[in-house]
């Protein structure tokens, strides 16, 4: 059963008064439980496709399907819903609030779904520790390493068990031995959890790891590996 | 699921305000400087108004008058020779029913001292119900107050020193006296068109006898002038009087250059500066006769207060006028006469009356509000001058808070990005956003009202001594007050200015928050 389809998806954007057309008629049909990259040198347009998949942008013209919802036909409280119960985000840049603590971090994203405190506090601990960070609940983002704060925010990712991640050049930012570490722990999720994870980079170590890869270049799809 | 995504907010939002402890106690220390200005400030206002008007009744009009019409209708010239006489039987009968009562003599002239003349105010009085009646008696600092049948004055602290002199000195009263006479001549042309053709029959009677007249035939065979009797009765000038006074021929005014010499017995210095300046208390019944000011037991007012009151609180219902009405009924032609609105709009907006009242058709009976009208209008004037300078501070302090809470929503835009990327609605955002300021503004409010009581509490039983620079200035600051200015507490104020504070606060956070959602996700997670 696919998760996400997308259709002819065209995006343009103005930068600096030039209009740059970032995906050019870009269609892609992804399974539940794959573990996908989409690959790319920068600008290329693959992180663009993953805002639109992932309702954070819209699109010029095309078609998205997420879940078997047309995001299209949404509204803007229901994308937001939609991203609150499916979907899962990892940034380069973590994106972590960084005056809360590891586990207040993970516990944001489920005061949102209405969880009460007990479950939360049992789901964020439960989800630091599947990522490895037992006994770190209590640091704040300053006061970890990198690899530390992408897990945090994987971890914040997963607590909800979203059917979908998406992870915007999660090891861009990390050493390779770390960058190892996060994807060994995201490929144990996604065999143990059945979800869908889908990167854009341009990292060969996450080529390694991506059992599907889907490859960009200026705007559209180029080549498709299944390994 | 709604309710407890609501729950949450909440949480968060103080979450959030934990978070950002250094700007959440900034914020609130700016809404608590406002509120608790605006407190000690309306406070005071208040305080002000309160012992003015308590002074203005305890030193100055009591809490009703009685007028003469004819003097009430051009009281700014204190019209000396608008008098009414049968006063004893008004004074005997509020007696018999718990007022006490004091009739007056209000009139102008100048004091002479030996090295100063300055212009004064005097008032002839009966000590006896003068001190029964008013409190200033308590207040004289040096001397004694005036004693009945002796030629002397109490003068106001400011207007003695003005004067340079002191107890024992002897001054010199100037004044003319305007004295309301029956003419002993009028003129024929004016007498025949605009005053005989406006009596009935009956006051034409009147009006002839006194003239030796019996008809308008008779009246108009003499050629030029006509001679009034010269031997007629009181009673019958009175009747006269009221007769001309009605068809508005205000007869003639004598004026008679006087001169009085009094010794100064009292100086007085009381809570109400109006006593304090140039004014002089005078003994009424030596300004009856010719050593005096031919008053022949005329007097220009009564005031009016109810026995064993309680001077610190303002006159209630048990003493309005519609009380001493009724007691003035029982022996008095009263009538009532609405007033129109639009001709009395500021009499309206002060007081609750709205209708005049005459006593026996030549006298009226007003409240102290009324009496002292000019007075309430320029306290409220500024009052709203006062109030708007209040509000100028409470509005920059808000616009303190309303950039503030704009720095904090731009600062966290990329959190706002992240937040919408989890799911937040972006009502929730805004809602989110609403609360802290929110609480921001409670948590200010809360201190504002707190060191605002905490002021006011000295403000209400201490108050600010002024007394040093109004005796430098030499003026009363237009209100009825002298040395402490003190507070008064206005609960109303106190909560509503919290409640509006934290509201205020709350509201500033709409149009930031409502721009940071505005962007699209993706541009706020950019967001540098």
């Amino acid at each position: 059963m696919s998760i996400i389809q997308t259709k002819e998806l065209y995006k343009d954007y103005e930068l600096n008064k030039i209009v740059v057309n970032a995906l050019r008629g870009v269609s892609v049909n992804i399974e539940q439980g794959e573990f996908t990259a989409i690959v790319g040198p920068s600008g290329s347009g693959k992180s663009t496709l993953l805002h639109l998949i992932g309702c954070l942008d819209t699109a010029t013209k095309g078609e998205i399907t997420v879940d078997g919802e047309n995001v299209a036909n949404l509204k803007k409280n229901q994308l937001a819903f939609l991203r609150r119960e499916k979907i899962g985000f990892i940034f380069q840049a973590y994106n972590l609030i960084p005056v809360l603590t590891a586990l207040e971090n993970v516990s944001f994203s489920l005061t949102l779904l209405g969880y009460s405190a007990k479950e939360i506090k049992d789901i964020s601990y439960g989800a630091l520790k599947e990522v490895g960070l037992e006994g770190m609940e209590n640091r704040r983002p300053k006061e970890m390493s990198g690899g530390q704060q992408q897990r945090v925010a994987i971890a914040r990712a997963l607590a909800k068990r979203p059917k979908l991640i998406l992870a915007d050049e999660p090891t861009a930012n990390l050493d390779s031995k770390t960058g190892r570490e996060i994807l060994e722990t995201m490929l144990d999720l996604n065999q143990k959890e059945k979800t869908t994870f889908v990167f854009s980079t341009h990292d060969n170590m996450v080529m390694e790891f991506a059992r599907r890869l889907i490859f960009i270049r200026d705007g559209k799809i180029t080549e498709e590996k299944i390994k | 699921m709604a309710s407890n995504l609501k729950v949450n907010l909440i949480n968060m939002a103080f979450r959030n305000l934990a978070r950002h402890k250094v700007k959440t106690i900034i914020t609130s220390i700016a809404v608590a400087i406002g509120v608790a200005l605006y407190i000690w400030m309306d406070a005071w206002l208040l305080g002000m108004n309160i012992d003015s008007q308590r002074n203005i009744v305890n030193y100055e009009v009591g809490s009703s008058k009685i007028y003469s019409k004819a003097y009430f209708d051009n009281k700014d010239n204190m019209p000396m020779y608008e008098t009414f006489y049968n006063y004893q039987e008004i004074v005997d009968n509020l007696d018999k029913n718990g007022f006490n009562s004091t009739p007056r003599m209000v009139f102008g002239g100048s004091l002479i001292s030996i090295n100063q003349e300055n212009p004064f105010m005097f008032i002839g009085v009966n000590p006896d119900l003068e001190k029964k009646m008013f409190s200033y008696h308590k207040f004289v600092k040096d001397g004694r107050f005036i004693e009945n049948g002796k030629f002397e004055i109490l003068l106001g602290d400011r207007g003695a020193k003005n004067l340079e002199v002191k107890i024992g000195d002897t001054v010199r009263l100037s004044t003319v006296i305007d004295k309301k006479v029956v003419p002993d001549r009028i003129k024929k042309e004016p007498f025949i068109e605009d005053i005989i053709k406006k009596l009935d029959e009956n006051e034409k009677k009147i009006v002839d006898s006194n003239y030796y007249l019996t008809t308008i035939e008779e009246l108009e065979s003499k050629v030029d002038y006509y001679i009034l009797k010269s031997d007629i009765s009181n009673i019958e000038k009175d009747k006269l009087m009221k007769i001309l006074n009605k068809i508005e021929f205000k007869g003639l005014i004598r004026h008679i250059n006087q001169l009085i010499e009094l010794t100064v017995v009292g100086i007085v210095n009381s809570p109400n500066p109006k006593t304090n300046g140039n004014i002089g208390y005078i003994p009424l019944d030596i300004l009856q006769d010719e050593m005096g000011l031919l008053l022949e037991g005329g007097i220009t007012e009564i005031c009016i207060r109810k026995k064993g009151i309680n001077e610190a609180l303002l006159p209630d219902k048990s003493e309005n006028i519609d009380v001493v009405k009724n007691i003035l009924s029982s022996f008095m032609d009263v009538k009532e006469t609405k007033l129109t609105v639009n001709g009395n709009k500021k009499i309206k907006s002060f007081t609750n009356f709205d209708k005049r009242i005459t006593l026996n058709d030549d006298l009226i009976l007003i409240s102290w509000q009324e009496d002292v009208i000019d007075y309430l209008n320029v306290a409220a004037g500024d009052n709203v001058g006062n109030r708007l300078i209040i509000i100028i501070l409470f509005v920059i302090s808000f616009v303190g808070i309303a950039n503030t809470m704009l720095m904090a929503v731009l600062e966290r835009t990329k959190e706002i990005g992240m937040l919408r990327s989890m799911g937040m609605t972006d009502t929730s955002i805004v809602r989110l956003f609403f609360y802290e300021a929110g609480f921001i503004g409670f948590i200010g409010s809360m201190c504002g009202i707190i060191v605002g009581i905490l002021l006011n509490i000295y403000m209400v039983n201490v108050g600010i001594d002024f007394s040093k620079m109004m005796e430098n200035f030499g003026t009363d600051y237009g209100y009825r007050i002298v040395g402490y200015f003190k507070s008064a507490w206005n609960f109303k104020v106190i909560i509503a200015s919290g409640i509006i504070a934290t509201i205020i606060s709350a509201m500033t956070a709409i149009l930031p928050s409502l721009r940071a959602v505005k962007i699209t996700i993706v541009e706020a997670l950019r967001f540098e």
